[in-house]
C-alpha cells in the first residue's frame, strides 16, 4: 500500500469534518477537509487518486450544485454524497448526474468505505 | 254523471230525463190557456236541451227516447191527436236539438256559464236560435192541424220558449253542479245565508208585483209598473250568483207571474191573461239577457284575477325557495324548507330531490306531510318499490301518472305500489341537462289533485331552480374541498420542512458522534494510534451528544411552551371553538358533530390556543375513524362537564371500529400513528398540553369505538 489515496471531505459542521476525518484517516486514507465547496474550488491542484466526499445540505453552494458543476470535469475526483435527509428522487437524479452514492448521515464505517473505494476505482 | 260505470249510466239517464220531462209538461199544460195549444210557459224542451248538453252526443238519443213516452202519456191524456202529440214532439226534440248542437258548436265548455264567450254561446245559440228557429214548425203544425192563427201561436211560443230555455237549462246545468259540490264539500254559512235570503227577497218581490192589487197598494207611492221592482233582484244575481242566480231569478219570477196570471191576476190588466203574460216575459227576457252577458263578464274578470293571484302566489312561492337558499346558511336546511314549501303549495305529501349517481339513485332530501303510515319513502323504497319509474328518471324522461291505469301495464309493480300507497299522482321531474348535478324532482300525494299543464310548467322552473341551487351548492363544495386540500398540503409540506430540518439539526451530531465512536473502536481493536487523538474524539462524542440534546429541547420547547398562560375558561367553549373550526371539515365529510354541556359547566384556568389545539387534535382522529363508515354512522360525540372529585372534564367518543388491540399503551408515544397518512404527533403533542395544565388524558379502546377523557383542574384548585 505505497499510494497515497485522497478523501476531500466537504462539510460546513466542525464537528462532523473532525469526527469522520479521523475515521477515514484510522482508514489508512489521507483526508483534506474543506468547509464549504468554495473552498475546495479554490485549491489550486488536486490530488489522485481521489475521492470527494460530500454533504449535500450546506448554506451557499450546496453538495449537489457543486457535483453537477463538476460533473463531466475529469480533473475532478468522483463523488459520494452525504445527507442527513435524502429523498429518493434527489438520490436517483444525483446518481444519474454521475454520483458514486448518496449515503444518508450518520453513516455506517463500512458502507462509507466501501463508496469511497467504488469511487476510487473510477480514477483509475 | 258521465263518470258512473256504464250499465248504470243509461237507465239513470233515461229516468232522470222521464222524470224531468214529465214534471216540466204537467208544469206546462197547467199553464195552457184553452182554446189555445200551446202553453205560456213550457219547461219540458228547456229540460230536455239541459240534458242534451250535459250528457255526450252519444247518449242523446237515450234522452229522446226518454221522453216520447211521457210526452205522448200526457198530451194524450190532454185530449191531443195522435197526429199533433207526435208533431209536437218532434217540433219540442227539434228546439234541444238545434240548442244543444249550437251551443256545443259555439262554446268550448257548453255546461259552464263563467265566461263572457260561454254565456254569449249559451244565449245565442238556445236562448235565441232554438226557439225562434223550432217555434216556425211548431206553429206551422198547430196552424194546420188545430186552425189557430199561425202568428199568434208563433209568438207566444217563442216567448215562452225563450224564457224556459233561459230560466231552466242553466237552472237545471248549474244546480246539479251545485248539488254535487254541497256532497264534496259544505258550503260556507256566509254563502248559504245569502242564498237563502235571494231566494226569500226575489219571491216575496215577484209576489208583490204580480200578485193581487190590493196588496201593491199597500205600498203608497209604488211605480205604476211594479215590474222595476224586480230589477235589484236580478242585479243582485248577475253580481253575486252569476248566471245561475239569474236564471233561477227569472224562474222564480215567470213561474210566480205565471201562477198568478192563470189565477186571473195579471200586472197589465188592460192587456188579457196571454198576452200580459208576453209581456211580463219580454221584459223578464230583455232584462236578463244583458245581465246574463254581464255575469259572463265578471265571470272573465273573475277567471283573470285568480290566475293573477295564482301567478302571484307561484311568484311568492319561487321567491321564498331562492330566498331559503340565500338566507339560510345550512343548504340542507334551505332545501328542506324549500321542499315543505312546494308540497305545501301542490299539495303533495311527499317531495324529495333524487340525486342521480351514476345509475345509482339516492334521495337527498324528503318531504312527508301527511302521516299516512305505509308512507316513508326513502330511495331504497323508491328503488324497489317504482323500478320503472326511476328507470324512466335515469333516462331523464318525466313521468306524471294520475292514476294507476296510466302506470303502463309493463310496469306491474309500479302499478301495484302505486295503488298499495294509495296515490293519486306521482309526478317525476329530471333536471335540465346541462346542470352539474343529475337529480329530479319527485312528487306524490294520497290528496286527488288535478296536475295540469301550466302546473308542469311551474313545477319544472321549481325543479330548475333547485337544480341551479344544487349546482351552485355542489361548486361550493368543490372550492371548499380543494381549499382544503391545499391547507392540508401547505401544512403537510410545512410539517415536512420541520421534520427535514430536525433530520438535519439531529443528524449532524448523529453522524459526528457514529464517526468518532468508530474511529475509535478502529483505533483501540487495531492499537496503532496513528497521529489520531483518540480523547478528542471521546471529547466531540460528549460535545455532540449534548448538541442533539439541545435540539430535542428547542423542539419540546416549541411543541409545548413550558411557560402557559393561565386565563380562566370554561372547557364547553373551548369545545366549541373547535367545533367551528371544524364545521367546514364536517360538513364535507359528512360527519355529525354532537356536542353535550354538562349543565355545571367546567371552569379552568389555562391557555385556550394550546387546549383548543389538544381537543382539536384528539376530536380529528375520531373524525378520522368515522368518515370511512356509513354516513348514520359518522357521529363523534363530545361531552364536557364536571366529573365530581374536582375536576373538569372532556369525553371525545367515536363509533369507528377501534384502535387494532395492543396498540392502546403507544398511541401517545410520538411518531405512532394508525393512519396510512398521519404523522404520529396528535395525541402526543395532546398529551404534553394536557399534561403541562397539570391534567391527564386517557383512551380506551373498544371494537365499538375509542373514547378518549381529558381531565383538568377546576378553576378554584389551580388558582
Amino acid at each position: 500500500m505505497t499510494e497515497v489515496r485522497t478523501v476531500y471531505l466537504i462539510d460546513d459542521d466542525a464537528s462532523v469534518r473532525r469526527g469522520l476525518g479521523r475515521l477515514l484517516k484510522s482508514a489508512g486514507y489521507d483526508v483534506v477537509t474543506c468547509d464549504t465547496p468554495e473552498a475546495y474550488l479554490a485549491l489550486t491542484s488536486y490530488r489522485k487518486p481521489s475521492c470527494l466526499l460530500l454533504d449535500i445540505r450546506m448554506p451557499g453552494m450546496t453538495g449537489l450544485e457543486l457535483q453537477r458543476a463538476l460533473h463531466g470535469d475529469g480533473s475532478h475526483p468522483p463523488v459520494v454524497l452525504l445527507s442527513g435527509h435524502v429523498d429518493a428522487a434527489t438520490a436517483e437524479r444525483a446518481i444519474a448526474e454521475g454520483a458514486v452514492a448518496v449515503l444518508s448521515k450518520p453513516v455506517d464505517f463500512a458502507t462509507l468505505v466501501n463508496a469511497i473505494e467504488l469511487g476510487l476505482a473510477r480514477t483509475r | 254523471m258521465s263518470e258512473r260505470p256504464t250499465a248504470l249510466r243509461l237507465p239513470l239517464i233515461a229516468g232522470v230525463v222521464a222524470a224531468g220531462y214529465y214534471v216540466g209538461a204537467q208544469i206546462g199544460l197547467a199553464l195552457t190557456f184553452p182554446p189555445a195549444t200551446t202553453s205560456v210557459l213550457w219547461p219540458p224542451n228547456a229540460i230536455l236541451t239541459a240534458a242534451l248538453l250535459m250528457v255526450r252526443p252519444r247518449m242523446w238519443w237515450v234522452c229522446l227516447a226518454a221522453a216520447l213516452p211521457v210526452h205522448i202519456l200526457l198530451e194524450i191524456d190532454a185530449g191531443f191527436s195522435a197526429q199533433l202529440v207526435a208533431l209536437l214532439f218532434v217540433t219540442n226534440c227539434s228546439e234541444a236539438l238545434i240548442a244543444a248542437i249550437a251551443v256545443r258548436l259555439l262554446s268550448d265548455a257548453p255546461t259552464r256559464f263563467d265566461s263572457l264567450r260561454r254565456v254569449a254561446a249559451f244565449v245565442a245559440g238556445a236562448g235565441l236560435l232554438a226557439p225562434i228557429v223550432s217555434s216556425f214548425a211548431d206553429a206551422a203544425v198547430v196552424n194546420l192541424l188545430r186552425g189557430e192563427n199561425y202568428w199568434d201561436v208563433w209568438r207566444v211560443r217563442v216567448f215562452s220558449n225563450v224564457l224556459t230555455e233561459l230560466s231552466v237549462a242553466p237552472a237545471i246545468i248549474l244546480g246539479w253542479q251545485v248539488v254535487q259540490s254541497l256532497v264534496e264539500r259544505r258550503p260556507r254559512a256566509r254563502s248559504a245565508v245569502e242564498s237563502i235570503a235571494f231566494v226569500l227577497v226575489l219571491l216575496a218581490l215577484a209576489m208583490l208585483v204580480f200578485g193581487r192589487p190590493g196588496v201593491r197598494d199597500a205600498l203608497p207611492g209604488s211605480p205604476p209598473t211594479p215590474i222595476v221592482l224586480l230589477l235589484p233582484v236580478f242585479g243582485w244575481a248577475a253580481m253575486r250568483f252569476g248566471v245561475g242566480g239569474v236564471s233561477a231569478a227569472l224562474l222564480g219570477s215567470a213561474f210566480v207571474a205565471s201562477y198568478e196570471t192563470a189565477a186571473g191576476l195579471r200586472p197589465f190588466a188592460t192587456l188579457t191573461p196571454v198576452d200580459s203574460l208576453i209581456a211580463v216575459q219580454m221584459i223578464l227576457a230583455v232584462v236578463a239577457i244583458p245581465l246574463m252577458l254581464l255575469s259572463g263578464l265578471l265571470g272573465d274578470r273573475r277567471q283573470a284575477t285568480e290566475k293573477l293571484a295564482a301567478r302571484l302566489r307561484f311568484e311568492e312561492l319561487l321567491s321564498s325557495i331562492a330566498g331559503s337558499f340565500l338566507r339560510l346558511t345550512d343548504d340542507a336546511a334551505a332545501l328542506r324548507s324549500s321542499l315543505t314549501l312546494v308540497s305545501e303549495f301542490f299539495g303533495a305529501d311527499c317531495v324529495g330531490l333524487l340525486q342521480l349517481g351514476d345509475g345509482a339513485i339516492e334521495l337527498e332530501a324528503e318531504q312527508q306531510l301527511c302521516g299516512a303510515g305505509a308512507m316513508h319513502l326513502t330511495a331504497e323504497t323508491f328503488r324497489r318499490r317504482f323500478p320503472s319509474a326511476m328507470e324512466r328518471a335515469i333516462d331523464g324522461e318525466t313521468v306524471v301518472w294520475t292514476s294507476a291505469d296510466a302506470i303502463p301495464g309493463t310496469a306491474s309493480q309500479d302499478v301495484q305500489s302505486f295503488e298499495e300507497f294509495g296515490f293519486r299522482f306521482l309526478v317525476i321531474l329530471p333536471f335540465a341537462g346541462s346542470y352539474v348535478v343529475r337529480g329530479a324532482l319527485l312528487l306524490a300525494a294520497t290528496r286527488e289533485r288535478l296536475m295540469s299543464e301550466s302546473d308542469l310548467v311551474q313545477l319544472r322552473l321549481i325543479a330548475d331552480v333547485l337544480a341551479t341551487a344544487r349546482a351552485r351548492h355542489r361548486a361550493e363544495l368543490d372550492a371548499q374541498r380543494s381549499r382544503q386540500e391545499v391547507a392540508q398540503m401547505a401544512r403537510r409540506s410545512s410539517m415536512g420542512e420541520l421534520a427535514s430540518a430536525l433530520a438535519h439539526q439531529l443528524n449532524q451530531p448523529l453522524a459526528a458522534i457514529m464517526a468518532n465512536a468508530q474511529a475509535a473502536q478502529r483505533l483501540i481493536e487495531s492499537g496503532v494510534p496513528q497521529g489520531i487523538d483518540i480523547h478528542e474524539g471521546l471529547d466531540d462524542i460528549v460535545q455532540d451528544c449534548r448538541r442533539a440534546s439541545d435540539v430535542v429541547q428547542r423542539v419540546r420547547d416549541m411543541v409545548a411552551p413550558s411557560k402557559v398562560q393561565r386565563e380562566p375558561l370554561d372547557l364547553a367553549d373551548v369545545v366549541r371553538d373547535v367545533a367551528m373550526l371544524l364545521a367546514s371539515d364536517t360538513l364535507i365529510r359528512r360527519v355529525r358533530l354532537a356536542l353535550e354541556f354538562g349543565s355545571d359547566g367546567a371552569p379552568i384556568r389555562g391557555d385556550r390556543v394550546l387546549l383548543q389545539q389538544a381537543v382539536l387534535n384528539v376530536i380529528v382522529n375520531a373524525i378520522d375513524a368515522v368518515a370511512e363508515l356509513r354516513e348514520s354512522d359518522r357521529v363523534v360525540t363530545v361531552w364536557t362537564g364536571s366529573s365530581g372529585d374536582n375536576q373538569a372534564r372532556i369525553r371525545v367518543r367515536d363509533q369507528g371500529r377501534g384502535l387494532p388491540p395492543g396498540t392502546e399503551a403507544q398511541v401517545f408515544e410520538p411518531f405512532f400513528s394508525t393512519k396510512s397518512t398521519g404523522l404520529g404527533m396528535g395525541l402526543a403533542i395532546a398529551r404534553s398540553i394536557v399534561e403541562s395544565h397539570g391534567g391527564t388524558i386517557q383512551l380506551e379502546n373498544d371494537p365499538a369505538g375509542v373514547i378518549v377523557t381529558i381531565n383538568l383542574p377546576v378553576a378554584e384548585l389551580v388558582a
